[in-house]
């Protein structure tokens, strides 16, 4: 019996650890890529560990002006921190206000705000507005439009809904406004929320495609998830030509420059996870819904 | 003097006259009603504005006239969608990818978490889980683009291995008949952290007296798992279920559309690809009112749908969507 | 305090894209000798390196300021679709002639034809003098919505290693037919295959279905009859499925594929540009059938580096089994996909600075400047007056990406201009202006036939083309790759289904078109 637990132990925990290792096993993988030479990948010869290390690829493809790779980078960076503290701010008050028993309509607008959430206009009509709005090739479509997301917004509501009525009370008695009540009171007792939403904001605006796709025209205001489909996926050829370079002589070839890209867009995330990653179950086990 | 304030409210509300009320009300909460200013501003041009453009779906829109003057059409173009040779061909593949996602993705999860949950050491338990969820964070545009590096037909590591046991390389990005499959791999791969989040917080509070009471009986593990963790966390699968039943016509669009091409349209090209397809990858004239009035069916029929499910998990579960 | 203040500023900074927003498209300062112009990205990148384009823009004082699209041909026109409807079209733009027709009535672009009158002294006279370019720009009412572009006579060549050849102990000279030029695919597999599980003696790229012409299966249109999608554009992919050679055509390539001897992923249409020319320069691949220079394009890029013994040489067209040469697909004398249009909000003084630019390339000065550049610096002129270019090609052709150079590849678009096709051959190396001597001849060369549609037609026949050419490579696609059975019975009911798809009413479409441009 004691035996038979401790084989099971063993076998679980192996198979458990081998699938969290297929898991982030492709991560690594374009990350050996992108480091190895070229001449191996030529002849198919890496395959688990990267031969011939070098960095060369990504110090090529952020140096070259052709990949736009340094300038999606920037802008995704810019266009996350931008639209994560606006679409806070303004979901945050949202929230509050919505949570006040004394507004007047407050269920009607979270009626309208979940049924258009709920009830999917479609890309088409929303182009026409939007473009009517001045967004298209506009770089604060990926800033405003999608300030609040109803979801987070519920989420916050229901948080500030949890406060108890003798916190506001009691300011109200020391003479506080609503206003104070919020950045006094509530938004410093709301880290957690904050933190929690922000994350998900800061995410989904940094791995933003379609949005981006179909308003965002001039290279100059691209993000780094355009550029990875126009570098890796499309690959026009002649004009951005992936030919094998030689640098120091490290032979750079496609796999090795697609490689490098592929990871530079995903670092990011990579990079600030393991610090956020308890928000983002927290948000999971508030939300308990597809984002 | 909170008290008093309200009541102060109740009691005015009764003798003045609206006009008055509304002055009333809005001298005591302006500052909330200041608040609520952007909000109301980004669901009226952002949320509202949309689903008001669908009215292009009754008219022949022209950019020239406007939303306003374009020519009505009345239903025209929803006669035409059931004419439409495409049509069955995009909603069928819209459902096929749905009901894999369902009957394929949606089981791993739960054995992943059944399994998670047996392991005794912390670190092994916290580092398995923090690393399955990872993926969840990456974009649609890396997943996409490491599968192509993966399956690439010269250079691949998939490639690399068949050639290595004697075989031919495949193009799978160009083959209709892999695009499920790849489709779902990525659906796996991205939501299996995801999801086991829920099912293991779901097993976290069970209550551990359940399985004290089954030992003494001696319930062996596999006595546990399925007598006592599945019935308990039936409630959590059950609404997961009813979920994704409720979001079958909702496909994760920037995979799609970053992992298909014209050879794989045959199984890839569902209904909102095809949507955006008209628009804006037309090599015709795009027809934004035809792409409209498919859309809004879709929508219709999905609206139905998903507020039916949420009746039904509320009743099932007393969880709500929303 | 702090917060009070940002949270203003991020309101304000909403209002402010709302009203920002909107003051984008056409410029309306005028006057000041500039335009916008709304342009592929790839051509916008070749004119920043043309010598003579400095020039023009000295000459007249006027610059072009140019807006950048995608690459993709297909991704420009939808982009211009875009830009009509959200109201950001610049100045002027890249269009196809099939959007003029259709926009320019509806008030996207500026009718020209006045301002031709008045502004454009040579290019009125060009139009006069082509009546053939008058009718193709014109609408019925006499309207210049957009003014296409002319382009060099010239079909796409075969091009091949010709070391490969040499050590697989191949003669050229022996491939005369298709038969032949599979069984030297055979040769060239067996050789370089063995060891190499990349090579695939035939590579190209994109669309596959660019060999109708060696089949005879091209499509067509005459007084008789239109077989076929015949747009001036589809030079390369020009074909008729309802003809017997198609159905030969897809059995041959279907042999190719089967036997390994075409790249498959170029079989299957997902062969990128810069695939291809990996392969091409790594030795993966011998023959390719592409732009008739892109021979010399592989010894001036990365070729040679890669392997020293690198020749590439180009194949004459097939014979017939009568010894006949077939034709290849020619490209038309008015480029459809090129044109210029501007934008209907555009004041006079704008349309007379772009008119007044596009006029000095119509004017012999200009003529000169874009066929052959500067005299005594890129040509000379003979004692017999002919021009001859003392500019060295290699030289120029191989500067590094973004630097100054002659260029005179005048199937580009860079501006509207008319064409001197000696100068457009003669611009090249050797091994392509001999080939060219050789084979850029009337019996070489079919040229294509532009038509002239109203502006209804153009968008029938514009939507139909969309779906029924991609549901025709789609369909022989698959036949191909073996995915559906190749038979007469399910080949004959790819062609029925095509035709219920409107490749018939396409034919028809071309039919009248036909008669309506060159019948009386």
């Amino acid at each position: 019996m004691r035996k038979k637990r401790k084989t099971f132990d063993i076998v679980n925990n192996t198979i458990l650890l081998l699938v969290a290792f297929v898991c982030v096993y492709p991560f690594l993988y374009v990350l050996f890529t992108a480091c190895s030479d070229g001449a191996f990948l030529q002849r198919g010869e890496v395959s688990f560990l990267p031969k011939g290390f070098n960095l060369e690829a990504f110090k090529y493809i952020m140096g070259s002006s052709k990949f736009h790779v340094w300038s999606g980078l920037r802008n995704s960076f810019i266009y996350t921190v931008a639209g994560t503290a606006l679409s806070i701010f303004i979901t945050y008050i949202t929230a509050f206000a919505l949570s006040r028993e004394r507004v007047k309509g407050r269920y009607f607008l979270m009626g309208a705000f979940i049924v258009t959430w709920v009830f999917d206009a479609g890309i088409i009509p929303q182009y026409i507005i939007y473009s009517k709005l001045g967004f298209v090739d506009n770089p604060w479509v990926m800033i405003v439009p999608g300030a609040i997301n109803t979801q987070f917004l519920i989420i916050t509501k229901t948080f500030i809904e949890g406060f108890p009525k003798e916190l506001e009370e009691a300011a109200f008695v020391d003479g506080a406004n609503d206003w104070t009540v919020l950045t006094r009171i509530f938004f410093p007792l709301s880290k957690t929320i904050i933190a929690t939403i922000g994350t998900f904001y800061a995410v989904s605006i940094w791995n933003q495609y379609l949005i981006p796709q179909i308003y965002l025209k001039s290279d100059n205001y691209k993000v780094i998830q355009q550029v990875l489909k126009e570098v890796v996926i499309t690959d026009a050829g002649a004009s951005t030509a992936f030919k094998n370079v030689i640098v120091n002589g490290i032979t750079l070839n496609q796999q090795n420059l697609k490689a490098a890209a592929i990871f530079i867009a995903m670092l990011p995330i990579i990079l600030v996870y393991p610090f956020v990653q308890k928000y983002f179950k927290k948000g999971i086990m508030i939300g308990a819904v597809k984002g | 003097m909170a008290g008093k304030r309200k009541a102060a409210v109740v009691s005015a509300a009764n003798k003045k006259s609206l006009p008055q009320r509304i002055k009333k009300d809005l001298k005591r909460n302006w500052i909330l009603y200041l608040l609520l200013l952007p909000g109301i501003l980004s669901l009226i041009l952002f949320k509202i504005g949309p689903v008001g453009g669908m009215v292009i779906a009754f008219e022949k829109f022209s950019a020239f006239q406007g939303v306003f003057h374009s020519k009505w059409v009345g239903l025209d173009n929803f006669a035409r969608i059931f004419k439409d040779p495409y049509i069955p061909k995009v909603v069928g593949n819209t459902i096929i990818l749905a009901v894999l996602s369902i009957v394929v993705v949606f089981p791993i999860p739960i054995i992943f978490s059944l399994f998670l949950n047996e392991v005794k050491q912390k670190w092994i338990k916290s580092t398995v889980q923090s690393l399955s969820f990872l993926p969840y964070f990456i974009s649609a545009a890396v997943m996409v683009s490491i599968l192509y590096t993966l399956l690439s037909p010269s250079s691949g590591l998939v490639n690399n291995i068949i050639r290595w046991f004697g075989g031919k390389s495949v193009n799978f990005m160009a083959k209709p008949g892999w695009f499920r499959p790849e489709y779902v791999l990525l659906e796996v791969w991205q939501t299996l952290g995801y999801s086991a989040i829920i099912y293991i917080a779901a097993i976290n509070n069970i209550d551990q007296e359940l399985y004290e009471a089954a030992e003494v009986d001696g319930a062996n593990r596999w006595d546990k798992i399925f007598r006592i963790t599945l019935p308990c966390i039936s409630t959590s699968i059950i609404v997961m279920l009813i979920i994704s039943v409720g979001n079958i016509f909702t496909v994760n669009l920037d995979r799609i559309l970053l992992m298909y091409n014209p050879s794989v349209y045959d199984t890839a090209d569902v209904i909102q690809t095809y949507v955006y397809r008209i628009a804006f990858e037309s090599k015709g004239f795009p027809d934004y009112s035809y792409g409209t009035a498919v859309n809004l069916l879709k929508s219709v029929i999905a609206f139905a749908l998903v507020t039916a499910v949420n009746k039904l998990a509320d009743k099932f579960a007393e969880t709500r969507l929303f | 305090m702090k917060k009070k203040l940002i949270s203003t500023l991020l309101a304000a900074a909403m209002l402010g894209t709302m009203v920002a927003g909107t003051t984008v498209s056409a410029d309306e300062a005028a006057g000041d000798n500039t335009y916008t112009m709304f342009m592929r990205n790839t051509y916008v990148n070749w004119i920043k390196e043309l010598k003579w384009y400095d020039a023009a823009e000295e000459a007249t004082g006027i610059h072009v300021e140019y807006v950048e699209g995608p690459d993709e041909f297909s991704d420009v026109y939808a982009e211009v679709d875009q830009r009509i409807i959200s109201g950001t079209l610049p100045d002027a733009t890249m269009t196809k002639l099939s959007q003029t027709n259709v926009y320019g009535p509806q008030g996207a672009f500026a009718d020209l034809a006045p301002y031709i009158e008045k502004y454009a002294p040579n290019l009125q006279k060009y139009i006069d003098e082509n009546p053939d370019y008058k009718a193709l720009v014109s609408d019925e009412n006499g309207a210049i919505y957009g003014l296409v572009k002319e382009s060099p006579i010239f079909q796409d060549f075969l091009g091949y290693r010709a070391d490969h050849l040499e050590k697989a102990g191949i003669d050229p000279a022996s491939i005369q037919t298709v038969e032949d030029f599979t069984e030297a695919l055979r040769t060239l597999k067996d050789y370089y295959g063995k060891d190499n599980p990349n090579y695939y003696p035939l590579t190209g790229r994109e669309g596959v279905f660019r060999f109708a012409a060696w089949f005879q299966c091209l499509s067509d249109v005459s007084a008789e009859a239109s077989h076929g999608i015949y747009m001036s554009h589809f030079k390369d992919y020009s074909f008729d499925i309802m003809s017997d050679n198609a159905y030969t055509m897809v059995e041959t390539m279907k042999t190719w594929y089967d036997e390994g001897l075409i790249q498959p992923q170029f079989a299957e249409g997902t062969f990128t540009e810069g695939d291809w020319e990996a392969d091409m320069i790594n030795g993966n691949g011998t023959f390719f059938y592409d732009y008739y220079n892109r021979a010399e394009w592989f010894m001036e890029n990365g070729g040679p580096e890669a392997d020293p013994d690198y020749q590439m040489a180009v194949l004459d067209n097939f014979k017939d089994a009568d010894g006949n040469v077939i034709v290849g697909a020619g490209a038309c004398k008015y480029n459809e996909e090129c044109v210029t249009a501007v934008n209907a909000n555009c004041g006079e003084e704008k349309i007379k600075t772009i008119l007044t630019f596009i006029d000095y390339f119509y004017s012999e000065e200009g003529i000169a400047l874009a066929n052959y550049g500067v005299e005594g610096e890129s040509y000379e002129v003979e004692a017999d007056g002919t021009k001859k270019f003392i500019a060295d090609y290699t030289t120029e052709e191989s500067k590094p990406e973004g630097e100054k150079k002659w260029s005179f590849l005048s199937d580009r678009f860079t501006v509207c201009k008319p064409v001197d096709n000696t100068a457009f051959f003669a611009w090249n190396a050797p091994l392509i202006a001999d080939a060219c001597a050789n084979y850029m001849t009337e019996d070489h060369i079919r040229t294509g036939l532009n038509l002239t549609y109203t502006a209804e037609e153009s968008e029938e026949l514009a939507n139909l083309v969309a779906t029924v050419f991609d549901a025709e490579v789609a369909g022989m696609t698959s036949f191909v790759t073996g995915s559906k059975e190749l038979n007469a019975d399910n080949w004959s009911a790819f062609q029925d289904e095509m035709n219920g798809m409107g490749l018939s009413r396409i034919e028809e479409l071309q039919f009248e078109a036909y008669n309506n441009t060159y019948g009386e």
